[in-house]
């Protein structure tokens, strides 16, 4: 994810190497000298780029041979490894209805040419404020998440990741627990916790010897965690006259990221040991 | 609709811009005095680049850049800050692309006026819409000394 003021890969998409440059000075005139440009030639190039490289911010010419800057956002976005990675394209057309063509496929500003470094520096703060206003509801989810985990156990995980590219090996050695929502519906908290970490975190709670400990102790302390954390998230952003309800916990093996699922990844020492996760219904009552 | 009267200055403020931006000012021309399209411009084409665009909507409006070689070297080294003698004929030709694609959007959308939209195409190297037989709707010259030159022009729809 794209924050304005850390370092990150920033793909950049044109046809014109002139135009390539041109945008990198651009970002590092505006101050964005942590920032670590990769360059491609067309929209094809910029898909060969995607899985092999981390990026977290695209900017894209619109017109260009091959596939082109409304071609590329349609495929980055059809993708759920790269469906979260924020697009800002530059154009020297000025048309409003190919315009809201591009915001509906899934861009998140669009900048006419020339493009001077100030433009660039608010497209960056929008693209910015966006995002954390989409991540809004996984930032609170992990915020009481911790507090809940430090209150229970007195362990701090202070190390977290919105929206970290995860795939099914994480589940390998780990055991997942999840619950939805009766009311309001469509909410489904998902908690995955590395085994080794899920055995001390139950020890702790359940005060038990970890050589005395059983699976069904373990479920039980991921089962009360996500409960217990999903009840105080859900207290938070439900009005005080409206009730919530749950379904009853369950073990699982949902992905843990893709299209629709928000996700927060905490890490101790660069590794994995928790991922919270979280879809969103689709309209919010 | 196409405002006339004013074409030239918006084709002249828009090169201008298109070219500064690109060359971070350091191009060399003398933007101060842009010079008469007859100067010693049309004749031979030995060293001469040209780059040609079209504007698909509203109006099949068509523009063109023509520079001396020599020129177009100094400004694309300006851009990608480098060595003259580092720059190619890919390089000088991308630069002069990239600077006709930003003159004829921003100058489009100041010539026409009314709601629109419009459309550019992509540049095309080594195209000249003079041999297309098309007649000139207006254009300017700037000179950075006796030799060196560039020329915008638009053609009629």
């Amino acid at each position: 994810m794209i924050k304005f003021d850390e370092p990150c890969n920033v793909l950049l998409v044109d046809d014109s190497s002139t135009a390539r440059m041109f945008l990198k000075k651009g970002f590092e005139k505006a101050g964005f000298t942590n920032k670590n440009f990769i360059m491609a030639a067309d929209g094809q190039q910029a898909l060969d780029i995607l899985p092999v490289q981390d990026i977290s911010l695209i900017v894209t010419d619109l017109t260009m041979p091959n596939i082109d800057g409304h071609e590329l956002i349609r495929r980055v976005k059809s993708v759920p490894e790269h469906s979260q990675i924020p697009i800002i394209v530059i154009t020297s057309s000025n048309n409003p209805a190919k315009e809201e063509e591009l915001i509906a496929a899934g861009a998140e500003v669009i900048l006419t040419k020339p493009v001077e470094s100030e433009a660039l520096c608010e497209a960056l703060k929008k693209v910015c404020d966006k995002i954390s206003l989409k991540n809004g509801k996984i930032l609170a989810f992990k915020d009481t998440f911790s507090e809940i985990l430090n209150s229970m156990t007195s362990i701090s995980l202070t190390e977290s990741a919105i929206n970290a590219k995860l795939d099914y090996s994480f589940l390998d050695d780990s055991r997942q627990a999840a619950i939805s929502t009766l009311n309001p519906p469509g909410y489904r908290f998902v908690l995955t916790i590395k085994t080794i970490l899920l055995k001390k975190l139950t020890s702790i709670i359940c005060d038990i010897k970890p050589g005395e400990l059983t699976a069904a102790n373990e479920i039980e302390t991921l089962s009360e965690l996500l409960n217990t954390s999903a009840g105080a998230f859900l207290k938070k952003i439900t009005p005080p006259d409206k009730t919530f309800d749950f379904n009853l916990p369950v073990t699982s093996d949902y992905p843990l990221s893709g299209e629709g699922i928000k996700n927060c990844a905490f890490k101790i020492k660069d590794t994995i040991y928790v991922v919270l996760s979280m879809v969103e219904p689709l309209t919010i009552e | 609709m196409i405002d006339i009267k004013n074409i030239n200055a918006i084709l002249k403020a828009a090169a201008v811009e298109a070219i500064d931006a690109i060359s971070y000012g350091r191009s060399g021309i003398d933007f101060a005095s842009p010079s008469a399209v007859s100067s010693g411009s049309a004749g031979s084409d030995a060293g001469v680049v040209c780059i040609a665009i079209s504007v698909e909507v509203p109006v099949n409006l068509k523009f063109s850049l023509k520079a001396t070689r020599g020129l177009m070297i100094s400004i694309a080294a300006a851009a990608l800050e480098t060595a003259e003698n580092k720059i190619g004929a890919d390089e000088y030709m991308d630069t002069g692309a990239e600077i006709l694609n930003i003159a004829a959007g921003t100058c489009t959308k100041k010539i026409l006026t009314g709601n629109f939209s419009l459309k550019l195409g992509l540049p095309e190297k080594n195209k000249d819409w003079s041999e297309s037989g098309l007649n000139i709707l207006t254009q300017c010259r700037f000179a950075r000394d006796a030799d060196d030159y560039i020329i915008f022009t638009i053609y009629a729809p």
